[in-house]
């Protein structure tokens, strides 16, 4: 018993320690798993946000790109402007720790002077920049050779290229291939790919290449592992309804023309007739719009739509276009142009010479001023007034290009004495060249007027159908009017002002105009300044295109519309329409049959101008300007309006006028209806008028007369 | 007295059992469990890492893509650039071809009625390039224009003086020979 206690008070001790060293433990365990709770839950609760931030930081990349501007197509599917992804290398000198040593790899490479860039990366280190741009707006194979050549192997980078401080920044670029081609018409965006001019302002927000943002997530070595892209709508194509060789073709003809005359400047306008549709638009001079440091105020202007000019005797057309739909004559009847002047409100209009009486289409053949006074006059200022609305005249057309102007046609409570006179014959009035050239359109469609418009269909990325253009259509005058109009236009191209625009191979018709320009210094027009202007269709029968050529102060060789606009008209026409599958229907011209009329008849200070400034460079309507006295405009005997003009007659030339045809004695058929024989040049009757467009001309007739002769 | 041993009714605990007397099942239960969840562990981190995996891939692929589609617009910039008859004419200066008038470029030789002055001829002028010429041969090959009248003919290269000799050889109808010597004239072309 007694050896017993000893070993119960033995064992009872150790268990006491046991249990005493295990408490330690579980204590040391508790405060252990405490501190590591308590510190846990500062910095899940406390210090949340900054750990949160601090991690998103290291695994976390975002990065803000820009999707590609839209391209821009022409008809056929040619892109005429398109958004490039370029580079632009850059250094951040913060990481760089020997700034020199840096500069002379990179020199080598890039072939940039190390001394200078030695010296800019230390002052941006220094400064602390992060960002010191080396080279910008290379392709992808430049870049690729710089990565190689820059590949350092001891450095561990994730993004290229594999030196350290360097990177490589994306952008954009904005290309025209076809440079200088439709630069009116395309314009151009600047650095952050906004549209400035043309379709790429007018339709900026369909091609505006969205912001995306990209969350990139990244381990330790910097390789993405996780992407996350802000979903945002990709920019649409635009195609319009240019087509790049046409517009070639008209580009060239136009700046051979106004070289050649030393024009200030020239536009031309081809329409497809049947759609609105705009095949060329051009503008003389032009720029590149991938060099805008060459882009002036001269050569920016898109004059065919933000310019007005006095249309002068192409506005003829409206004029008898307007009278004709009030059915006041036909074709063949006649009209007393007197002595070749006329006094309105006071002053005195007057042709180069007296044509006598003569069929109406003589006298839009030859441009008889006098005659469209009195059809004006008969219309009435409320008949005309109306005519000018219907053809769109003084509103926009609505074609999708910026800065389009209304024109000026003030209405008929605002017009002088002498206005309607005025308008009649083109002055008085302010016009876009669009505009005459949409109001040719119309009569070569029938009477339809189609707006114009430049923008054919707009596609998704995809290249899927988003929109496709429905042109308005307004019929203007009836289809009877259309065809005396097209009737009368084909004589002017037979045997009036316009022979230097008939065409090889297709029949062709149209109206020369030749109006004098406001002077702003003389305060009133100018005689040595013209707007010499051609609007015409081709094949006459059936018109596929209306051409209008306009050129802005011609100063070398010709100055009528038909000299100088005329020979542009067929050159584009010639080319044009073989272009566009239009088959020849005519037969060659024959060599020396161009003389030419006289079609610029009209003293010189006859006509106060609407427009202030020079026409086709102002929108602004000026005052009437103070102009001599009226009868200093009418011409004295044996003095041409040339001679009152301050241009010596051309006596060479003066003997190249043509005859004036006396009138004709009328006779009288059995059924009552007065008839005259037919005067040179104006079409057959009116029981054959669909055929007098086909009709040859006089000296085609007689050739054939002469071959029928013959056994 | 008789000394009596109390049993007892109820179950001995297993602590008071000790470790050793814990059957086998227990044991091999534990154990599933551990490698159920060693298995679940393995299989979220493979997990991981092939979703790592794929996500890098797929970054890849997506810059590739990116890529492609920059070299597409490169290309199809080029292809346009190329088209361009702008760029098409200088590169035909720069080969050497000559630039004649265009349809109806001739009749825009106009005059004034009334100008006094006559009117300058107003066809462009046709740009005449100076270009190294390293034989004859290669001139009327470049050009479209027919060459100028010559004094001398250019001498005939070996090729040419081997064709005209094929030609004589076989005299054939006249319909015929002017077609051989097309064909053989474009077959030295080539």
């Amino acid at each position: 018993m007694r050896n017993a206690r000893p070993k119960r008070r033995k064992k009872e001790n150790t268990r006491q320690i046991a249990f005493t060293r295990f408490m330690f433990i579980v204590a040391f365990l508790v405060i252990w798993m405490g501190g590591i709770s308590a510190r846990l839950v500062h910095l899940q609760v406390t210090k949340h946000d900054w750990l949160r931030e601090r991690a998103a930081g290291q695994r976390l990349d975002i990065k803000k790109s820009k999707l590609p501007r839209g391209t821009i197509f022409d008809r056929n599917g040619r892109a005429l402007a398109m958004s490039l992804r370029v580079k632009t290398l850059y250094a951040d000198p913060v990481e760089m720790s020997d700034t020199a040593a840096a500069a002379k790899a990179i020199a080598k490479t890039t072939g940039i002077r190390e001394k200078d860039l030695a010296k800019q990366l230390f002052d941006a280190k220094e400064a602390e920049r992060r960002f010191v741009p080396l080279l910008k707006g290379l392709d992808e194979t430049t870049v690729q050779r710089i990565n190689r050549e820059l590949d350092d192997p001891t450095v561990r980078k994730a993004d290229s290229p594999n030196f350290t401080g360097l990177h490589w920044r994306e952008e954009q670029k904005r290309s025209y291939p076809y440079e200088r081609l439709a630069a009116h018409v395309i314009g151009f965006s600047n650095a952050e790919g906004v549209g400035q001019a043309g379709v790429e302002q007018s339709q900026n927000d369909i091609l505006y290449g969205a912001v995306i943002k990209r969350v990139q997530e990244r381990d330790r070595l910097g390789r993405i592992y996780d992407e996350t892209v802000s979903e945002k709508e990709p920019p649409k194509d635009v195609v319009l309804t240019i087509s790049a060789s046409v517009q070639y073709m008209v580009e060239e003809a136009l700046e051979r023309a106004v070289t050649a005359s030393q024009a200030k400047a020239g536009t031309a306008i081809v329409i497809d007739n049947a759609t609105g549709e705009i095949l060329a638009l051009a503008n003389f001079p032009t720029f590149d719009p991938n060099r805008l440091s060459e882009v002036t105020a001269d050569n920016l202007s898109n004059a065919a739509v933000q310019q007005v000019y006095s249309p002068g005797s192409v506005f003829k057309l409206i004029t008898y276009g307007s009278a004709l739909e009030k059915k006041m004559f036909t074709p063949e009847s006649e009209i007393d142009s007197g002595n070749g002047t006329v006094e309105v409100g006071g002053r005195r209009f007057s042709d180069s010479r007296a044509y006598g009486r003569i069929t109406y289409t003589k006298a839009f053949a030859v441009s008889s001023n006098v005659c469209a006074i009195k059809t004006g006059m008969k219309v009435g200022r409320e008949g005309f007034f109306q005519t000018l609305t219907d053809f769109g005249f003084g509103k926009k057309t609505g074609i999708e290009l910026p800065a389009e102007t209304n024109g000026i046609v003030r209405p008929p409570q605002k017009w002088f004495g002498d206005s309607l006179a005025s308008m009649s014959i083109g002055y008085e009035i302010g016009v876009t060249p669009l505009q005459m050239t949409s109001a040719f359109a119309a009569i070569a469609n029938d009477g339809t007027r189609v707006q114009p418009h430049i923008i054919k269909e707009i596609h998704g990325p995809g290249g899927e159908l988003k929109y496709a253009t429905q042109p308005e259509k307004t019929r203007v005058v009836s289809a009877r009017t259309a065809r005396d109009l097209k009737i009368m236009m084909r004589e002017v191209v037979v045997s009036g002002t316009g022979k230097l625009a008939r065409l090889d191979g297709y029949s062709s018709a149209g109206k020369t105009g030749t109006a004098w320009k406001f002077d702003e210094k003389l305060k009133k027009v100018n005689s040595a300044k013209y707007v010499s202007s051609f609007i015409g269709i081709a094949p006459a029968e059936n018109p596929a295109v209306t051409i209008g050529v306009v050129i802005d102060e011609p100063k070398v060789g010709g100055r009528n519309g038909g000299q100088v606009a005329g020979p542009v008209f067929r050159e584009i026409a010639e080319r044009i329409l073989p272009e566009l599958k239009v088959s020849p229907n005519s037969e060659k011209v024959p060599e020396g049959d161009t003389e030419d009329f006289p079609e610029f008849t009209v003293p010189m200070d006859s006509f106060p101008s609407i427009l202030g400034g020079n026409d086709l460079t102002t929108t602004s309507v000026a005052g009437r300007p103070e102009g001599p006295k009226t009868e200093n405009y009418a011409p004295s005997k044996g003095k041409t309006n040339e001679g009152k003009t301050g241009d010596k007659p051309n006596r060479k030339d003066e003997a190249k006028k043509i005859v004036a045809p006396e009138p004709a004695k009328p006779k009288k058929s059995d059924d009552g209806v007065v008839s005259r024989p037919r005067v040179a040049g104006t079409p057959v009757p009116s029981q054959k008028r669909s055929d007098a467009l086909t009709a040859p001309s006089k000296k085609d007739k007689k050739d054939t007369e002469k071959k029928k002769a013959k056994p | 007295m008789k000394k009596r041993t109390a049993r007892r009714t109820h179950p001995v605990n297993l602590s008071q059992r000790g470790i050793g007397a814990l059957p086998w099942s227990y044991f091999v239960l534990i154990a599933i469990c551990g490698c159920i969840i060693a298995a679940g562990f393995l299989l979220a981190a493979r997990q991981h890492f092939v979703s790592m995996d794929l996500g890098m891939k797929n970054s890849k692929l997506r810059k590739q893509l990116e890529d492609l589609e920059a070299e597409n617009r490169r290309l199809m910039l080029a292809r346009e650039t190329a088209f361009s008859p702008i760029e098409m004419t200088r590169s035909a200066k720069r080969l050497g071809f000559v630039e004649t008038p265009a349809v109806g470029q001739a009749l825009t030789v106009v005059s004034s009625p009334s100008v006094k002055t006559p009117a300058p001829v107003a066809v462009v002028p046709v740009p005449i390039i100076k270009r190294k010429v390293e034989n004859d041969v290669s001139i009327t090959k470049t050009s479209f224009q027919r060459p100028a009248a010559r004094t001398e003919p250019p001498p005939p290269t070996s090729l040419q003086r081997e064709r005209v000799v094929k030609v004589s050889e076989k005299p054939a109808k006249n319909g015929e020979k002017s077609e051989r010597s097309g064909a053989a004239a474009a077959k030295t072309l080539r």
